[in-house]
């Protein structure tokens, strides 16, 4: 659903200055998916409700229980490739749906919605601050 | 009474059989389907000659870490990366192949190795490479990309922006499907089909290959578009771009711009009629009249690209968008109606025309 506002969650205006999200062009739509990316990362029941079963007083509850923004982006320019425990290739979005469907103890979103979507666009804006190419690796070689 | 009823217990009983007899025989569709899919994916992939080339001078074979020979070369420097498996390596060699050959006119077994793409195109000229020229990877002479050339790394890095024609945050896989829609008159995959999958992961090692950072805008990505402004201000001209065409592209392209083929092989595009793009594609002048001029002037003619300045471009893109071609979704089933009457019956008119043309002897008087 597209919604022209995003709630301002705690810790946006910091996060958005730290990781340069306005030079990523002048593009209102684009910070807009990265807000809401923000939002579903870092309060994933709040934002994410329809795909968690997790409330706030559980002790992993959103993304950012168990990853960084840095580690997310590190996994979008490696992810689509071949997961030798699944025998196939596996997107960044197929990662993010067994998220919500695994430690969320949730309900998996469609390929389309902007509960993926905006995961992955938060994840490309920081790969964008951290200047990464595709198949970067975190030791920064 | 008792009779009826007990003979139409049966044929419930056909009838319930009947169904779960093709249901059952839909599942064993779907599962062969899906073994023969497996078998593709991990069968050894046959390249067609331009990718052979492409992805062995870009080094890619199947090895824990990645060093791009090009980024070497030109930067100095020893770009190292992660490397692909087996499975990754023949992932990008089928995107190459499916970017180089769409319909599989150049696979042993056809279209079968192409994901049967065809299915999602209308008429057999379609391949992605008359837009993505070179495999989405066009070099200079120097041997840098070309600006405006519709590099698919460079659109890899800067995918999932904002998008003004359809109002979507459009994803790499989103943008794909559009060419299929618009550029090809087709109809869309599934974004998770190994068709839009290994294009994006060839997509992907181009962007790997020369070293091209996420976000980061390149002068390769997209096509450079010319507006009105960037010309000496006569105003466009179709007539004046009928005779450019005529002179610089008709050799190619033909003189009605229905492409070329020769034995059975696809050697120019058609820029008109019912194997070309669609009215929807911003290719067409009508929709947006600044891009296929962009793509005419940085791209064409082949190997002399860059000799047309940018009224030319226009002309001839204004031109090209007055020749009949399939209707796109927009505009509905009359105009669709009508642009299938006159891809029909303007190209025997226009032959005749010309053999009139070309007949009429001149007299003193005339």
């Amino acid at each position: 659903m597209f919604r022209s506002q995003v709630s301002n969650a705690p810790g946006w205006p910091q996060f958005r200055a730290a990781y340069g999200v306005d030079s990523f062009g002048g593009d209102g739509y684009f910070t807009r998916a990265v807000q809401n990316g923000y939002n579903l990362f870092y309060f994933t029941p709040d934002y994410g409700k329809r795909f968690t079963r997790k409330t706030a007083a559980d002790a992993v509850h959103s993304c950012s229980s168990c990853h960084t923004a840095e580690a997310l982006a590190y996994g979008l320019v490696n992810s689509d490739r071949f997961d030798a425990g699944l025998d196939r290739r596996v997107s960044f979005e197929e990662r993010v749906m067994r998220c919500y469907a695994g430690p969320m103890d949730g309900f998996i979103p469609t390929l389309y919605d902007p509960a993926v979507r905006d995961i992955r666009v938060l994840a490309r804006a920081v790969a964008h601050h951290l200047r990464l190419s595709e198949g970067a690796r975190t030791d920064g070689s | 009474m008792e009779a009826k009823s007990v003979s139409a217990v049966p044929a419930k009983l056909m009838k319930i059989a009947l169904i779960v007899g093709a249901l059952c025989g839909l599942y064993l569709m779907a599962l062969s389907s899906h073994a023969e899919r497996d078998q593709l994916r991990k069968a050894s992939v046959d390249l067609t000659p331009n990718c052979k080339a492409k992805l062995e001078g870009y080094g890619l074979v199947a090895a824990e870490h990645y060093r791009s020979p090009y980024v070497q070369a030109v930067n100095g420097v020893d770009s190292t990366v992660r490397g692909y498996s087996e499975q990754d390596v023949r992932s990008i060699q089928r995107g190459c192949n499916i970017v180089d050959d769409l319909q599989g006119q150049l696979a042993k077994r056809g279209a079968r190795e192409r994901w049967n793409a065809d299915r999602f195109v209308r008429g057999t000229y379609t391949t992605c490479i008359h837009c993505h020229q070179s495999g989405g990877d066009k070099h200079d002479t120097a041997g840098k990309p070309v600006s405006g050339s519709n590099n698919l790394g460079a659109s890899w890095v800067m995918a999932d922006m904002y998008d003004r024609f359809s109002g979507l945050i459009m994803s790499h896989e989103l943008r794909q499907m559009q060419c299929y829609i618009n550029a090809s008159n087709g109809f869309k995959p599934n974004s998770a089909d190994d068709l839009i999958r290994d294009v994006t992961a060839y997509s992907r090692f181009l962007s790997a290959a020369l070293d091209q950072k996420m976000g980061q805008r390149y002068a390769e990505q997209g096509l450079d578009e010319i507006p009105f402004s960037a010309t000496r201000r006569r105003g466009d001209d179709y007539v004046r771009g009928a005779h450019v065409y005529r002179e610089k592209c008709a050799n190619c392209h033909g003189p009605q711009a229905l492409g070329m083929v020769v034995q059975g092989k696809v050697l120019y595009p058609a820029l008109a009629g019912p194997q070309s793009f669609t009215m929807d594609s911003r290719m067409y002048f009508g929709t947006l009249n600044s891009l296929m001029p962009g793509f005419i002037c940085r791209n064409m003619p082949l190997g002399a690209e860059g000799s047309l300045d940018n009224q030319d471009c226009r002309d001839i893109a204004y031109y090209l968008g007055t020749l009949p071609r399939p209707a796109g979704d927009r505009q509905g089933p009359l105009v669709a109606a009508w642009q299938q009457v006159m891809m029909g019956v303007m190209p025997p008119l226009t032959r005749y025309a010309e053999s009139l043309g070309r007949n009429h002897t001149e007299h003193p008087g005339d």
